[in-house]
């Protein structure tokens, strides 16, 4: 009995499927990044028709290389039915990872109809079939069945979790529920589960529509706008951010500035009890929201991370000697094309209560402009054989907003029952 | 004895001595000269030295080919040079030739290896080991197993002494002789010298706060060591001592601005040090502390260094017309 209703509802998903790929084959689309002058292919991805004048949405992580350069790029569209064209960039939502593109010459695939967007007053219900379609590593158009799992938890940026594979090459294809409408946007997949994806919520896909359909072709770099999109993106974020209390680190003498858990994710780790050495608790906070902007730069994201160290197994000589190596033992970026190198601010602080070391590098953005880096790396100076070190990173921040999560961090170091707070 | 003919070899030690009891002396290839050379660039009668009318020593280079030479300047065959000066040095072909009169001031007499003798020395390696050994011990968690000591206590004198044998094997290929005690002398004093600023200059910029200290400290190792390369080289080619400081001092002196231009370009800062480190304990916590509020407000020092580096990136890629460079 339950392995006949097994069979029935496995064959009501491939209906299911089958009917929905048969409904939308004509408006998917493979989106092709061609290196200009040349036929050979830079990135391949996937994308819809949403509108009969010949738009269509699809990853910004598609087309970066053209936004970002279009002079040595040019786009083109492959559709199901093998039909090729030109296409034009109009705009993106760099931190949505969208784009919105649209057809040069709409007459070849004109009367195909669109994809529509599921109402919002509409929402998914957990377990719900979502189909997903797309070209996946280029072997062919494809749907995958799978699951809606709600939004994915402690993301700053609102991601539904797609119980199904994604596979590169179906970036920025569309995920469909039962009755063909766009729920979401493919975008990405996580390599160390199985079956756990994710896709940018189609409102955002809607909204970039509503507002760029009639925008101009993009000709030149998008670094302004992209800085722009990016510079609203982090107010948003650090006023959420510094709005909310750290919270306890748990130790018996420091206060340490550990964030909420609502964007972000903690995982603590220390050394083995039977250690002779130095004792150590870590904890490392990092959020998994970030937005890219190319391969080598993944930016609009925090990270929180801290050590408390004991050293009263060592004695004070040698635990002085492992707790200014631990200082030292940090990384600040090295001047890249995208970036400057980092110009560092140090000095003895006094904090609520604690005498602090503390060190604020910045780097600045060389075509995103007005965003930066912001580095702190704090350590308590109160102990002979004991002492807590944290570091605080804010990519892709405004100075105003570096300052701002500085002095939000700094006052996240204090002494447990001594100090306001 | 009117004066004393030295031939210098090419290491700067005589060779061979000639007592002068009569003027004029006279130089050459031929067996009835008063002085025979074995010098095939020299001609049978090749140059002869006498006093001239106030008494002077002078030299006459007689009929051939190569004549003398006295420093930079040529004297032809039939030509005379006085030999004036604290060193009447000059060269008969391939052969340097020293006159000595009486009366001539003498160089010091120079000590037998360096100053304090080999009990110093031994001072300075021994600190050097004792301070190798605390190091070990300082990085070493409590309990460590006994072998965990060997790289201290047999490693660090078994480099120094390979580094004293090498310089003593040099000693004797150039000086004849071994020359142990005064290399062992430079390498022990030029440790104890690279430590003791490596402990320093460390401790100077925590205490203070004045960051440049800490940032000297990444030089001391081949500033010291530059100047180890000079004493030892002293001790090896004594006479040539200036010449070999001024090529060390000029390659130090290259070296270091190289380094410093590279770090400048690669890194955007003159020393390899990004930030000063050490952290004193609370008992030396002797710097100034500044509010959370200044700290963050003295940030804002760095903005016009990286909007600069903006403005030169972004000239740059007007330059070359670059589009993107990502």
């Amino acid at each position: 009995m339950g392995a006949a209703t097994a069979a029935a509802t496995g064959a009501d998903s491939g209906d299911a499927s089958q009917r929905v790929y048969a409904r939308a084959r004509d408006k998917l689309l493979q989106v092709r990044t061609l290196l200009r002058g040349q036929d050979s292919q830079a990135s391949v991805g996937s994308g819809f028709l949403v509108s009969e004048s010949g738009h269509l949405i699809t990853n910004y992580h598609v087309v970066s290389q053209y936004a970002l350069r279009p002079g040595q790029f040019r786009l083109t569209y492959t559709s199901a039915d093998g039909r090729q064209g030109a296409l034009q960039l109009l705009d993106v939502d760099v931190v949505h990872d969208l784009a919105l593109l649209k057809l040069s010459d709409p007459q070849p695939l004109a009367g195909r109809g669109v994809l529509t967007f599921r109402p919002a007053d509409e929402p998914m219900q957990r377990g719900e079939r979502i189909h997903a379609l797309g070209n996946p590593l280029d072997v062919g158009f494809a749907v995958m069945g799978g699951l809606f799992n709600g939004r994915v938890e402690r993301n700053f940026l609102p991601t539904l979790f797609f119980g199904g594979s994604l596979s590169p090459g179906m970036s920025g294809g569309p995920a469909l529920d039962d009755r063909g409408r766009v729920i979401g946007v493919n975008v990405a997949a996580r390599r160390d589960g199985e079956q756990v994806s994710f896709l940018v919520p189609a409102s955002f896909a809607e909204a970039l529509l509503l507002r760029s359909r009639l925008a101009p072709p993009v000709e030149q770099p998008m670094h302004p706008r992209l800085a722009k999109q990016l510079l609203e993106h982090q107010d948003r974020l650090v006023a959420a951010f510094v709005a909310q209390p750290w919270r306890p680190a748990g130790h018996p003498r420091y206060r340490i500035p550990v964030p909420q858990e609502d964007f972000m994710r903690c995982w603590g780790s220390s050394n083995p009890a039977e250690s002779r050495g130095l004792q150590f608790e870590r904890s490392d906070c990092a959020m998994d929201s970030r937005v890219f902007v190319s391969p080598s730069l993944i930016t609009g994201h925090l990270a929180v991370r801290h050590e408390a160290y004991d050293g009263r197994r060592l004695g004070a000589l040698r635990f002085s000697d492992r707790y200014s190596r631990s200082f030292r033992n940090e990384q600040f970026g090295h001047a890249s094309r995208q970036q400057t190198g980092p110009q560092c601010h140090e000095r003895y602080v006094q904090g609520p209560g604690l005498p602090l070391r503390a060190l604020m590098c910045l780097r600045a953005h060389k075509r995103l402009a007005g965003l930066h880096d912001v580095s702190l790396l704090v350590a308590t100076l109160d102990g002979r054989d004991q002492g807590a070190q944290g570091r605080f990173d804010a990519y892709g921040v405004s100075v105003a907003n570096a300052e701002k999560l500085a002095q939000h961090y700094l006052a996240g170091f204090g002494v447990v029952d001594a100090g306001p707070r | 004895m009117l004066a004393l003919l030295e031939v210098i070899d090419r290491d700067g030690r005589v060779r061979q001595t000639v007592p002068v009891m009569a003027w004029p002396l006279r130089l050459g290839r031929a067996i009835d000269n008063d002085v025979v050379l074995d010098d095939p660039h020299l001609a049978p009668h090749h140059a002869q030295i006498e006093p001239d009318a106030q008494g002077l020593p002078e030299v006459l280079a007689l009929p051939g080919v190569n004549g003398l030479q006295r420093g930079k300047r040529r004297i032809p065959p039939g030509q005379r040079l006085a030999l004036a000066g604290p060193d009447r040095q000059f060269v008969a072909g391939q052969t340097r030739l020293r006159l000595r009169l009486p009366g001539d001031t003498l160089d010091p007499e120079r000590p037998l290896g360096p100053s304090g003798g080999h009990r110093a020395t031994l001072a300075f390696a021994l600190a050097f080991w004792l301070w190798s050994l605390f190091g070990q011990w300082v990085q070493q968690d409590p309990g460590a197993k006994a072998a965990e000591w060997l790289p201290s206590l047999l490693g660090v004198p078994l480099a120094v002494l390979l580094w004293t044998v090498m310089w003593t094997l040099v000693s004797k290929l150039f000086q004849h002789r071994l020359d142990f005690w005064p290399h062992l002398g430079v390498a022990a004093r030029g440790l104890v010298v690279i430590e003791l600023l490596l402990l320093v200059l460390p401790w100077a910029s925590a205490l203070s706060g004045w960051a440049l200290p800490s940032r000297l400290a990444g030089g001391v190792p081949m500033g010291v060591g530059a100047a180890m390369l000079v004493a030892h080289a002293r001790i090896v080619r004594p006479h040539l001592q200036r010449a070999i400081a001024m090529v060390v001092l000029v390659v130090f002196t290259l070296g270091t601005a190289v380094t410093m231009a590279l770090n400048q370009q690669r890194l955007d800062r003159w020393f390899d040090e990004l930030y000063t480190s050490l952290l004193p304990p609370p008992s030396l916590l002797w710097a100034p502390r500044v509010s959370p509020e200044d700290f963050v407000a003295g940030s804002r020092q760095l903005l016009p260094r990286l909007e600069a580096e903006v403005r030169q990136a972004e000239a740059e890629r007007r330059e070359v017309g670059d589009e993107e460079d990502d």
